[in-house]
């Protein structure tokens, strides 16, 4: 099986320590899991009032590797639009709960229309870790009722969502928004259930992703779920890596 | 590798299919012996509740000798609780005790509970689970363990979960040689065995699931294989620490 993992990161998680957040580190844990390749973002960039000050470095060391660098960018730092034309970014990465905006405020509609006008494809992370292990920032709260209206107002947007636990990936809303959508992936890095091909009858399993979260995340936990999933062999190879070229090509 | 899981779960109410998925895992992943718990009733169970749960881990035992082991499990409120693990260690072949959320693990209803275990050389199995939200209101944490096991230094104690979250649970037992910890039921964040590892030392570790049914296993198994480790040490938390400790 060929893996892509579209949900990685490299440079420094500040609260606690993480002994693979360096791209060297990157790229020995997926050469050790069979992952070719996939989209990569910065955790500085997450946290700093600049994020290109962490990006900067992301595309500068990305570029030209196996890896698609994903920008982060926040609706509420001025024209960002203009660092992800001089970046030529083809994925963006949004947080909207660290962020603390909705995908469906005014502040995030110009970034929407360019993201659909430039064919850039889009990452909204549900989460980076989970609420019962919550330490300084706040429990992450992730918006059904928010994603699946920004599902529906932008029918012609590739995107992703990242970090969904069990019940959101379960939730009948957000598998109608998105088998109804078409162009709208997930990954199953934040869930630990054997019921994948319940993920899969919800959600669709011609948009599932293969996507690990690491460094955060057991690489080996969710390359095993998706392994040991009651998934058709077929099935597994689109997950692994099949449905990451589709979503990444233009 | 052969593996012994030491912390699994039957509940009452799908005991039979929480039984069918151990087996599974067990016929998957070459499990040598696993160690059982049935649960039920909430979080404080009637003793008929309780007998009820200690039966249905019972069968289980008799049913596969070989493979399955088990828990008495125990509510500290009740009168009969020493009666309850006298019956489950002597009449349905059980090895320790296992304490769940009746009761916070040091609160002096446990004493006596503790006292007995270590005059017959039983080990006890705590729930221990630090959360951010959702705290039950008698679940212990890593420093509710701690203090069992500074008042008994000869109760040989499993912190289950690694305490909840590893950042407290480990600082919490680090100084306590009486606690060993399980690394079941949490979420697979990555490092934190790495963490424990290097705080409390490999041998300190041991596999568990916390599993029941058709439940993910193979979690487990992917933490400890992604560990940069020995194949040695790594048989240590599989199989060989569960041994030296008794079970």
């Amino acid at each position: 099986m060929r893996f892509y993992d579209i949900n990685t990161f490299v440079g420094h998680w500040p609260f606690r320590r993480l002994r693979g957040e360096g791209w060297s580190e990157l790229f020995a844990a997926h050469c050790r899991a069979g992952i070719a390749g996939g989209t990569v973002a910065s955790f500085d960039s997450i946290f700093y009032n600049d994020p290109t000050e962490g990006d900067d470095r992301l595309f500068e060391l990305g570029s030209g590797s196996q890896y698609t660098p994903a920008m982060s960018l926040n609706p509420k730092i001025p024209l960002m639009l203009d660092d992800a034309e001089r970046y030529g970014a083809k994925v963006v990465r949004i947080y909207p709960d660290l962020h603390g905006y909705k995908l469906c405020d005014d502040i995030f509609t110009p970034i929407a229309d360019y993201l659909t006008s430039h064919d850039i494809r889009l990452l909204i992370t549900a989460r980076l870790f989970i609420a019962r292990e919550a330490y300084f920032l706040p429990p992450p709260v992730f918006d059904i009722d928010d994603v699946c209206a920004f599902i529906a107002k932008y029918p012609n947007l590739k995107m992703a969502i990242l970090g969904m636990e069990r019940q959101e990936l379960l939730d009948k809303k957000i598998g109608e928004a998105i088998r109804g959508h078409g162009g709208v992936y997930y990954d199953l890095s934040f869930t630990r259930s054997a019921h994948v091909t319940r993920y899969a009858d919800n959600l669709g399993v011609s948009t599932m992703l293969f996507g690990s979260a690491y460094p955060l995340v057991s690489l080996e936990s969710v390359r095993l779920m998706l392994e040991k999933s009651g998934l058709s062999e077929s099935e597994k190879e689109a997950a692994a890596g099949g449905n990451y070229l589709r979503f990444m090509e233009k | 590798m052969k593996i012994i899981d030491i912390h699994t779960h039957l509940w009452l109410g799908s005991a039979d299919n929480d039984r069918a998925g151990i087996l599974k895992a067990a016929e998957a992943y070459g499990y040598e012996r696993v160690y059982v718990s049935t649960l039920g009733g909430g979080s404080n169970p009637t003793p008929e509740q309780v007998d009820a749960c200690n039966e249905t881990s019972a069968r289980f035992i008799a049913d596969y000798p070989e493979l399955v082991r088990g828990w008495v499990y125990v509510n500290p409120r009740h009168d009969n609780k020493l009666d309850v693990i006298k019956r489950g260690i002597e009449d349905r072949r059980m090895t320790g005790v296992k304490l769940w959320i009746a009761t916070l693990c040091d609160d002096p209803l446990v004493y006596p509970v503790a006292e007995y275990c270590i005059d017959h050389k039983l080990p006890v199995l705590i729930h221990a689970l630090d959360k951010t939200v959702g705290q039950g209101e008698f679940e212990s944490v890593g420093m509710n363990v701690r203090n069992l096991a500074l008042r008994y230094p000869e109760l040989k104690i499993v912190m289950a979960h690694l305490g909840g979250n590893e950042y407290t649970g480990i600082r919490a037992i680090r100084g306590c040689p009486n606690v060993t910890v399980d690394i079941s039921g949490v979420f697979c964040r990555a490092d934190t065995l790495k963490y424990a590892i290097e705080r409390i030392g490999v041998d300190r570790l041991m596999y568990g699931t916390d599993l029941s049914g058709n439940m993910p296993f193979w979690n487990y198994i992917g933490r400890v294989n992604e560990l940069k480790i020995s194949p040695a040490d790594k048989e240590k938390i599989f199989r060989l620490n569960a041994i030296n400790f008794g079970l």
